[in-house]
């Protein structure tokens, strides 16, 4: 998995692999399809349905942060922190990514750096309430519960200020 | 027959204790009501296949039901609807069981859904509702609901929840379709057929409510609405809910009032109204309305939580937390209800719990 990752990042460098072919529609049908197979519970699929979409685009960031998030929830934080940072490689202002990597830390237990990234995510984020939420069980694991309660209420003011 | 049903029924509430219901009037759906068409949906069955409304739908109408394993009364209306499925098949009845249980259904969860279905020995089909998107799409408010389409997918009749006099109101309705039998239903039921051009205009500020630009010009979507057919109910809840969310109390008041001119029992005007209520401090009035809209439709959840708001600033604390069980047994899946549980610790002072609460609701929201 960490061999294809790192294949899929070398990629996706200009330079550091020859020059391939992208096939952006393919890797966005197999993004969908991922979508769908991780709906419906099926993981390892949707993970193979990533890999074979940033295999068709190496470049395709989306892909990298859904990517992330599946390999989080299987608990390889590893390989999501690094899926994760090549989507921000891509596009700098990703907030899902800067997220994504606030979760990974939190849940290695890197309460400290979890809180300075999720903080990053937060600025000009247009969708933060995952961004809030995070933060507000960064703080509830540090037994902060006035700071985790005041994330968490954040979170859902922006929520049904109709922000996601 | 009519006469006699009544009296079992009575008789039946007097030896069970069970709640003596007003025949129920609708709201069944966020948005939607009888006499509306119905999104179209495309599921899986349990051989993994796509299913759409077309390739399910019945000759002469179909039953929709939104169940799970988790709600009690999901077995009994599923064993219902068997009944009237095995009646009425051969003469055009197609009935479709929609599991809802969760956002993510898992191998083992699936397993334990087809293994609940077939202990019940269903006939009909089964889909799974990956992700909740016909949940949603439809705005179910209770589980079980029970939506009877025709084949245009108009909804004929809704039934949230299973109550025991609707539950039979409906099997009528279904019957009077295939005998010469008149349905007794009650009209809000299979629905106020409002004008054509009111019923775009309302679905056109209800679409647009979606969109984030957009949302604040769903006001003359439903003014319009309205003004086409002064009688149709919907899009007064509509503009009531949007004054609500831009904090114009006074404007969403009129309309909830508006709305249960038009229907004293509709249970979203009189809760809506209550929950204004309780905001102005006026807990006696609330409580009276919220009892009204229960005893109109006990599945109607956001009664719930708003009676678990006026019980907190009651000082029953306990009751309150009772109201917001309630509440997560009829949909376990709606945010609102942790939103307001973690409201009514905070007032009490119990920050832990709130905060348990408030990652409860995000933790829905995100899913």
């Amino acid at each position: 998995m960490c061999l294809a990752l790192l294949l899929a990042g070398l990629a996706a460098r200009p330079g550091l692999l020859p020059a391939q072919a992208t096939d952006r529609p393919k890797a966005e049908s197999l993004e969908k399809e991922a979508a769908v197979l991780a709906r419906e519970g099926s993981l390892d699929k949707a993970i193979e349905a990533l890999r074979e979409s940033l295999k068709a685009d190496p470049s395709y960031a989306s892909a990298y942060i859904q990517f992330g998030s599946l390999l989080l929830r299987k608990g390889l934080l590893e390989e999501a922190f690094q899926a994760f940072d090549e989507a921000l490689r891509i596009n700098p202002g990703l907030h899902s990514a800067k997220t994504g990597k606030g979760m990974v830390l939190s849940r290695k237990g890197d309460l400290e750096g979890a809180e300075a990234v999720l903080r990053d995510a937060l600025a000009l984020n247009p969708d933060p309430v995952r961004a809030h939420y995070e933060l507000g069980l960064v703080y509830s694991k540090r037994g902060e519960t006035t700071k985790a309660l005041a994330e968490y209420k954040e979170g859902i003011k922006k929520y049904r200020q109709g922000r996601k | 027959m009519g006469f006699l049903r009544v009296l079992l029924l009575a008789i039946i509430f007097f030896m069970t204790g069970e709640s003596f219901l007003m025949v129920p009037t609708a709201a069944t759906l966020q948005g939607l009501q009888a006499g509306m068409e119905a999104p179209d949906f495309s599921l899986r069955d349990l051989a993994g296949e796509n299913k759409n409304f077309q390739t399910v739908k019945g000759t002469k109408i179909t039953i929709v039901i939104f169940w799970s394993t988790w709600s009690a009364k999901s077995e009994k209306a599923l064993l219902r609807l068997e009944k009237l499925y095995q009646k009425y098949k051969d003469k055009g009845l197609s009935v479709v069981a929609v599991n809802v249980d969760g956002q993510e259904i898992n191998g083992t969860a699936l397993a334990e859904i087809k293994a609940k279905f077939e202990k019940m020995q269903l006939s009909y089909p089964l889909l799974i509702d990956y992700g909740l998107l016909a949940f949603h799409d439809y705005g179910v408010i209770a589980v079980p609901s029970t939506l009877v389409l025709d084949g245009e997918r108009v909804i004929q009749y809704e039934l949230s929840g299973f109550p025991l006099i609707g539950s039979e109101e409906m099997a009528d309705f279904v019957a009077s379709n295939f005998e010469e039998k008149k349905s007794e239903a009650a009209p809000q039921k299979t629905g106020y057929k409002p004008d054509k051009k009111a019923l775009r205009n309302y679905n056109m500020g209800l679409g647009i409510l979606k969109s984030r630009r957009m949302a604040d010009t769903a006001e003359t979507w439903f003014k319009k609405a309205i003004e086409a057919d002064p009688g149709f109910l919907m899009p007064y809840l509509g503009l009531g809910k949007f004054y609500v969310a831009r904090d114009n109390i006074p404007q969403a008041k009129e309309q909830f009032e508006k709305a249960i001119s038009i229907d004293s029992a509709n249970p979203v005007a009189l809760c809506e109204l209550a929950f204004i209520l309780i905001k102005e401090g006026r807990l006696a009035e609330s409580r009276q309305m919220l009892d009204s809209a229960l005893k109109s439709d006990e599945s109607f959840l956001p009664c719930y939580y708003y009676s678990g708001i006026v019980f907190s600033k009651e000082g029953k604390l306990d009751e309150a937390l009772r109201s917001f069980e309630n509440a997560s047994n009829i949909n376990p899946h709606d945010p609102n209800t942790y939103i307001y549980k973690a409201e009514v610790f905070e007032e009490n002072k119990k920050f832990q719990e709130a905060s348990e609460a408030y990652q409860k609701a995000l933790e829905l929201i995100l899913k």
